[in-house]
């Protein structure tokens, strides 16, 4: 078990390798650079202030130099300093990850509290109109884009309820009322688009586990269907949903980035768009980085989980 | 020997129905088992047809991008102030008839959608066909890449793209098509490594035919169902991310008329007064969206030989 993580650890260099070269490939290869997108602001920038602001930044040096740079601050703690915020780009994200967790977390509890019963019935009362009205309402949550939702919800929580998405964040130790009105409806437009896939990968494998051996076998015994059906087909049914959770962390990641400027709310998402809107290098290249170390744990993570979730799977 | 072949060939030939009759059967087949699949389908053909037509500039009222300072925020079905035009779903807040924006902006969705979906299929086609079928170290390789450009969040990545290369329709397209070859790729990828054990495959290679021949007349026609259903999942995904990125104000720019935009702009700002503005175009996405999607699933219902067997 441990020579196994250790084994994934190291194969998640190479792919932490590409993703920063592309990143930071990316980044460079496109016109227009922080500099740029001030003087546009501020004009009568002088060519000799920009390149003394350029040296300043560390924008003078040669773009594989600045790679170099970056990557060995990494392995040292160190991801540069934001050029916008003049913050160490580790205490920006550390300000916002905290908001983009929290909203994640409760998005995924909201969309396995839809997914779970819906996908189990549905499977169970296969080709019945349960069946139909949960694929339909599945794939309706799917084609309704996050900001169309989100800002339903602004529009008719306000007209409806009185209800207006408080701004500042408030802290859910402290404040746990106000920060449950805060996140809940955020929350709830992400974690609808992922109940569907959800819902109807659930369905999928428990319809597959329904017509297994051993749940026949389990019928035999004369269980209960209830028993039979939550005990012996939808633990096994679980696999390929925990491993679709994997894949959503960047589904969810995503959606933050428009629920988050909908709702006002300074997560990652939010930051992410500012820095890129600034061409803010370290904290475009720190955000991505974090984002994507983040899934490629999450992933690690869930594949261990399926040696606890069945027996069978063992790592060696 | 060649005697027997004549009229062995006549009796094949008596007993085919026509091409259209064994199409239309098909298609019938199909609208009975799948009926909200067939109906989707209709959507989605009806979209097409208005987007093409909206092309040519019939089927649309009146000028999308031309505005009326007389006939602010109009309702359904109302006149303009100079009794000349109706307005059958209103104006928005500028005096621009929402009825022609509505299917100006369907026109960009289905286009960019659809566009997006042939290219990525096609491009991500050749590369799990030809990564599948040489395996080894191109495999390895090209596998690693896909990777790597799979665990970005695309949207996160679409947006980098666009706006440093400078918000526009165009760049969008261009960063939209690059992130979604991925999962073509990949899903033909598996599909062909499964085609490629089979006895048929086999059977073709010891009858000696070139690769070529084996790749494009026995592989491909076996993974042409996972091609149309991650087509039309694509289709979808990428009318979404357009509509995200319009709404984002760095996909079409004003006074373009896009889904996203329109909800945005007058669409947030006049919520309070006509949610109108945001409820059409949101609705019009929603529904095309979710219409694409029964259609896929349906065809991959279909399709999908070991779901064929529960039904």
């Amino acid at each position: 078990m441990g020579q196994y993580i250790i084994r994934r650890l190291a194969l998640m260099i190479p792919t932490v390798i590409v993703i920063t070269i592309v990143t930071f490939g990316l980044l460079r290869v496109m016109p227009g650079d922080f500099v740029l997108a001030q003087m546009s602001e501020a004009r009568g920038l002088d060519p000799e202030s920009t390149e003394r602001f350029r040296q300043e930044l560390g924008l003078d040096t040669p773009a594989p130099i600045q790679y170099v740079k970056w990557v060995s601050g990494i392995a040292v703690g160190d991801w540069g300093e934001s050029f916008w915020l003049r913050d160490p780009v580790l205490h920006v994200i550390g300000r916002a990850l905290p908001i983009s967790a929290e909203l994640g977390i409760l998005a995924i509890g909201i969309a396995l509290l839809i997914a779970v019963p819906v996908g189990v019935l549905s499977a169970v009362f296969q080709n019945t109109w349960i069946d139909y009205l949960g694929r339909t309402v599945a794939i309706a949550g799917i084609s309704i884009p996050n900001f169309f939702m989100a800002l339903m919800i602004i529009i008719f929580g306000a007209r409806w309820f009185g209800w207006f998405p408080p701004f500042g964040y408030q802290n859910p130790i402290d404040h746990p009322w106000e920060n449950f009105q805060q996140f809940f409806p955020a929350a709830l437009v992400l974690g609808t688009a992922l109940s569907a896939q959800n819902m109807r990968m659930i369905r999928t494998t428990m319809l597959e586990t329904l017509r297994e051996d051993y749940v026949r076998t389990a019928r035999a015994k004369g269980l209960t269907e209830t028993s039979v059906t939550l005990r012996h087909a939808f633990r096994n049914a679980l696999i390929p949903v925990v491993t679709l959770l994997g894949l959503q962390i960047s589904t969810v990641v995503g959606g933050s980035v428009i629920v988050e400027s909908v709702f006002q709310m300074n997560g990652v998402g939010r930051t992410y768009i500012d820095a890129v809107n600034q061409r803010d290098y370290p904290l475009v290249q720190g955000i991505l980085l974090m984002l994507v170390s983040v899934t490629l744990v999450a992933n690690l993570l869930i594949d261990l989980s399926y040696s606890w979730l069945d027996p069978r799977i063992r790592y060696s | 020997m060649a005697v027997r072949q004549e009229p062995l060939q006549e009796i094949v030939s008596a007993n085919e129905p026509s091409r259209f009759r064994v199409v239309a059967a098909g298609l019938w087949r199909f609208a009975r088992h799948q009926p909200l699949g067939a109906l989707s389908g209709i959507i989605t053909i009806a979209t097409f047809l208005l987007a093409v037509g909206a092309w040519w500039g019939i089927i649309v009222p009146h000028d999308p991008e031309v505005f009326h300072g007389a006939d602010r925020l109009k309702g359904l079905w109302s006149t303009s102030a100079d009794g000349e035009r109706l307005y059958v779903l209103g104006t928005d807040d500028i005096g621009r008839d929402m009825l022609s924006r509505l299917i100006k902006g369907a026109q960009l969705s289905i286009f960019f959608g659809l566009a997006i979906a042939a290219v990525s299929t096609v491009i991500g086609g050749v590369i799990g066909l030809t990564s599948a079928y040489v395996g080894g170290k191109t495999d390895l390789i090209v596998q690693r890449v896909v990777d790597a450009v799979q665990v970005i969040p695309f949207l996160v990545l679409a947006i980098a793209i666009v706006s440093i290369l400078g918000p526009s329709i165009r760049n969008g397209f261009i960063a939209v098509m690059i992130l979604a070859i991925p999962r073509p790729a990949r899903v033909i990828r598996s599909s062909v490594l499964a085609a490629k054990e089979t006895a048929w495959v086999e059977a073709a290679r010891s009858l000696g035919a070139s690769d070529k021949r084996i790749m494009f007349r026995h592989i491909l026609p076996n993974v042409i169902a996972p091609m149309i259903v991650v087509s039309t999942y694509t289709l979808a995904v990428a009318i979404i991310v357009e509509a995200s990125l319009s709404f984002l104000g760095i996909g079409a720019q004003p006074p373009t008329p896009s889904w996203g935009a329109m909800l945005t702009g007058s669409g947030a700002v006049y919520f309070e007064t006509n949610p109108r503005l945001a409820l059409l175009p949101g609705f019009s996405i929603s529904i095309i969206v979710f219409a694409t999607n029964m259609f896929g699933d349906a065809v991959r219902d279909v399709l999908d030989p070991r779901l064929r067997g529960s039904r």
